[in-house]
């Protein structure tokens, strides 16, 4: 291109467009330059910041994780001082906890930098409710801070005892008016800018309120698990002496049995007593009386326990006395003790009992029953129940019992038993019943002794893992065939 | 008998309890039961001179030397919470320790620079390897005649580096920092220890700082007070950086002067480094100048600038592989970190900085005992030029 006075003006002002463009690009660029620049400040003090509550809230975590894996009381304290120390970054942390037994709060845990003389004044605190220096924490329900320029006495005083020149406070537990405890969080006056001041609107306050929560749920947690654990304890004992009053039961129950059978000439007697877990009332006794007659006795008094073992105890000394004073026929005997028993025993007790006097010469059975399971007596191929009414022994006096004779010959069979055998369930919660031991009475053979037969039936019926559930009791008197 | 090494860390607060469980940690890595020298760099939110007593007393009474930190270093550990401690126990037959204390450093730093020269004197010898020194960090503006007053003093044809950092205070620009000397607790004066023996001291300096914008001139400036920049007043001209309303007092200051610095172009023997970064501690709204950590003449050019983490992340690699090339094949057995409290939480997350860390420490030596703290200013040498340096990390490995 050739110089000419036109061409180089025209080129000078285009460079000077093009300078004047650079440079307010420039200019632009430099200003967004300081305005990420001012945004970065900003940034950096947010970060921190937010780092500083992630910080805290994933050791809170971590707390929560330890709050719930101890039941130490000493040691969940430990580990909230721990957060408020290290976490949160204050110089020292106390907590008080209620004494109901004194009415006062004391120095359950503190932890922070103290000289050694001060640290011992602090451990030592104790606070009576009515303390003044507690009132303005007492009365209010979520905290309250004593900060730079409090001018609140009660604040100050605590502060003092204390040894915290600032503090805030939260009363741990949701009842108003009655904590558990009382967290309380500060700095000594010397702490200068190394712990977080306290102020309401602080970001420490949150995970505070937070630790607060936790440390009274598990506090809380941890009294309702051992209130447990107490009941527990007490149940446990309450059933060991159960265990014992059952010990003592079972050889009442045991002495009033007859330790032999008699030896009776043409006759065959079984008797088994198989006791439930928890002791019952049933006995069975043989009386000898005059004439070389012989008294059976079989009976089950209501309820289980010592109540049940005493009144069957006692319903057999008088079986013995009565039927020793005199030659009183079955109803008779029934009827004395009925009228001694009405008197003596417990209301809503009473006792069942079938009594009868076999003649081991000519067979006679005679026999009366004050409200007991009918016995079965098999002769030949039938079964027959042997009947007679009374009303069991001691629900009311002036009973009178019905007598009833049977004589037994060559062959035939008497079961006399209680009700623990009628009234097994098997798994299906089936019952054994009166028509099932019936049928088996009759289709008994020859040969194995009835009571044994009657067990197998019965533990093929309720199955191997039958808990008994009460007393069983079975007495057979065989005449033996010649 | 080798040169054996530990570093021991404790951040319970009683300061009785953490010097402890400090120097007992260090002597067991050390496995040693009585060091021949200790360093202690401790937060300031102990109780000084508890501290220190109780480090003496669980170190057999051993010669110390060490200051009070913004924050603590432990191999991969870092703790910046104003509470903890990290102490270092050495035992060696191949190395031998001089340590004290001067004060008055803000009075006449190059005095003291004389003094500390003259102390140290008698035991300069070929054997000498360099000089720790734990300034107050506060008092770092004067730090550069305290340089002038060593150097001139040391009749030794040979240069003495000096390695440290300058001993901090949370920022707190109104309260003490502390200089450690055997039972000895100061503020305003310089800690120092002087090691010599068989030994090769490896070391590498970085900054993490770029320029932001174009090059302004110092238009108007006496000693280290730049009144003007491109004939505008100095504060107005930072307030371009700031947020609105960051300058309502002179004191709101300290909350930006940690992230925004003034670079300058480094001198001739810098290689590593374009520029040279230097704080701004102080202003004076009043005439609108600002103070900076060196002298400034008119006519300086001068870049402001701000933290980067990809030039601190690339300046760490460039550090590992130097000191790395300087060891030649030697494990180091002791490391020392200086670094700059900008680098730390006031600039990235703890988990990144905890990274940062200990991908530096893997790639000098992950097993090496490893001690230091957060500064304020770090003090290393380049090219047989000891320099205060700021926004900077100074790692130095022995060997």
């Amino acid at each position: 291109m050739e110089w000419s006075p036109e061409a180089s003006a025209k080129r000078e002002e285009q460079g000077e467009q093009r300078l004047a463009t650079l440079q307010g690009e420039n200019r632009r660029l430099s200003e967004q330059i300081k305005r990420l620049v001012r945004t970065e400040h900003e940034l950096y003090q947010f970060q921190e910041k937010l780092d500083d509550q992630i910080r805290i809230y994933r050791h809170l975590y971590e707390v929560g994780k330890k709050l719930n894996a101890t039941l130490d009381l000493g040691e969940l304290l430990q580990i909230a001082a721990q957060f408020v120390l290290y976490q949160l970054g204050f110089e020292r942390c106390v907590v008080l906890l209620y004494d109901p037994g004194t009415n006062s709060f004391y120095v359950g845990a503190h932890d922070g930098y103290y000289e050694e003389t001060i640290q011992a004044r602090v451990t030592g605190l104790r606070f009576s409710v009515d303390d003044p220096v507690l009132a303005s924490i007492l009365a209010d329900r979520e905290r309250v801070i004593c900060a730079e320029g409090c001018d609140q006495d009660d604040l100050i005083a605590l502060g003092q005892a204390l040894r915290m020149a600032e503090y805030i406070a939260f009363p741990l537990g949701s009842e108003p008016q009655q904590p558990i405890g009382v967290l309380i969080a500060g700095n000594s006056v010397n702490s200068g800018a190394y712990h977080p001041h306290i102020r309401s609107d602080s970001e420490f306050v949150v995970g505070l309120a937070n630790l607060v929560s936790q440390v009274a749920t598990a506090i809380l947690m941890r009294r309702e698990i051992q209130a447990r654990e107490q009941r527990l304890k007490q149940q446990a004992h309450a059933s060991e002496r159960i265990e014992q009053e059952l010990h003592v039961a079972r050889r009442i129950q045991q002495a009033s049995l007859p330790e032999a059978v008699p030896a009776l000439e043409g006759w065959e007697i079984y008797p088994s007593y198989r006791p439930a877990r928890e002791v019952g009332g049933d006995f069975y006794d043989f009386l000898e009386l005059e004439d070389a007659r012989l008294g059976l006795v079989i009976g089950d008094a209501t309820g289980k326990g010592v109540p049940a073992a005493l009144v069957m105890s006692t319903t057999c000394g008088m079986l013995r006395a009565v039927t020793q004073a005199s030659d009183y026929s079955p109803g008779e005997v029934l009827k004395r003790v009925n009228e001694a028993l009405s008197t003596r025993i417990p209301a809503n007790m009473f006792v069942t009992c079938f009594y009868g006097v076999l003649d081991p010469g000519s067979g006679s059975f005679a026999y009366a029953n004050a409200g007991h399971d009918l016995p079965y007596v098999r002769r030949g191929g039938d079964t027959e129940e042997l009947m007679a009414r009374g009303m069991p022994l001691g629900l009311m006096p002036g009973m009178l019992y019905e007598e009833k004779e049977i004589i037994l010959g060559a062959g035939d069979r008497a079961l006399l038993y209680s009700d623990g055998l009628v009234e097994a369930h098997n798994p299906e919660g089936e019952m054994f019943g009166f028509p099932r031991l019936q049928a088996l009475v009759a289709e008994h053979a020859q040969g194995e002794p009835l009571v044994d037969f009657l067990v197998d039936q019965l533990y093929s019926f309720t199955g191997e893992r039958w808990e008994q559930e009460d007393d069983i009791t079975l007495v057979t008197l065989h005449r033996v065939a010649r | 008998m080798t040169t054996k090494a530990g570093v021991g860390m404790s951040r319970h607060h009683n300061p009785n309890v953490a010097g402890r469980e400090a120097a007992e940690r260090a002597l067991q890595k050390a496995g040693v039961s009585k060091p021949d020298f200790v360093f202690v760099f401790g937060s300031i939110g102990y109780d000084q001179h508890s501290l220190v007593r109780t480090v003496r007393e669980a170190t057999g009474g051993a010669p110390l030397t060490g200051c009070s930190a913004e924050g603590t270093i432990n191999g991969d550990e870092a703790d910046e919470s104003g509470f903890s401690v990290v102490v270092t126990t050495i035992s060696s037959d191949d190395l031998q320790w001089t340590n004290g204390i001067a004060r008055g450093l803000e009075d006449d730093a190059r005095a003291v620079g004389k003094q500390v020269a003259q102390d140290l004197l008698p035991d300069l010898s070929a054997d000498t390897i360099g000089l720790f020194v734990f300034p107050d960090g506060l008092i770092t503006l004067t730090l550069e005649n305290f340089f002038a007053g060593l150097e001139e003093n040391l009749s030794t044809v040979q240069f003495l580096p000096l390695w440290g950092g300058g001993a901090g205070n949370n920022l707190d620009t109104v309260g003490p920092t502390y200089q450690y000397c055997d039972d000895e607790v100061v503020s305003g004066g310089i800690s120092y220890a002087l090691l010599s023996g068989k030994a090769q001291a490896s070391w590498a300096i970085s900054h993490g700082l770029v320029p932001i914008g174009g090059e302004r001139i110092v238009t108007c400036s006496k000693g280290n007070v730049i009144y003007e920049i491109d004939d505008k007043p100095a504060v107005e001209v930072l307030k371009e950086y700031l947020p609105e309303q960051a300058l309502t007092e002179e004191r709101d200051w300290m909350r930006y002067a940690i992230s925004l610095a003034l670079c300058f172009r480094a001198p001739s023997y810098m290689k590593d480094e374009e520029y040279v970064v230097r704080g701004v501690p102080a202003l004076q709204m009043a005439d609108g100048s600002i103070i900076v950590q060196t002298e400034v003449s008119e006519g300086t050019s001068l870049w402001f600038s701000s933290r980067d983490k990809e030039k601190m992340i690339t300046g760490l690699d460039r550090m590992a592989a130097q000191i790395k090339d300087q060891l030649g094949g030697e494990k180091p057995k002791l490391v020392f970190q200086f670094e700059c409290l900008t680098r730390g939480k006031t600039m990235l997350r703890e988990q990144e900085k905890l990274q940062l860390l200990k991908r530096f420490r893997q790639s000098v030596d992950p097993e090496a005992p490893w001690a230091g703290f957060y500064t304020i200013g770090e003090i290393g040498p380049v090219e047989e030029h000891n320099d205060l340096h700021l926004f900077t990390s100074v790692v130095l490995a022995l060997s």
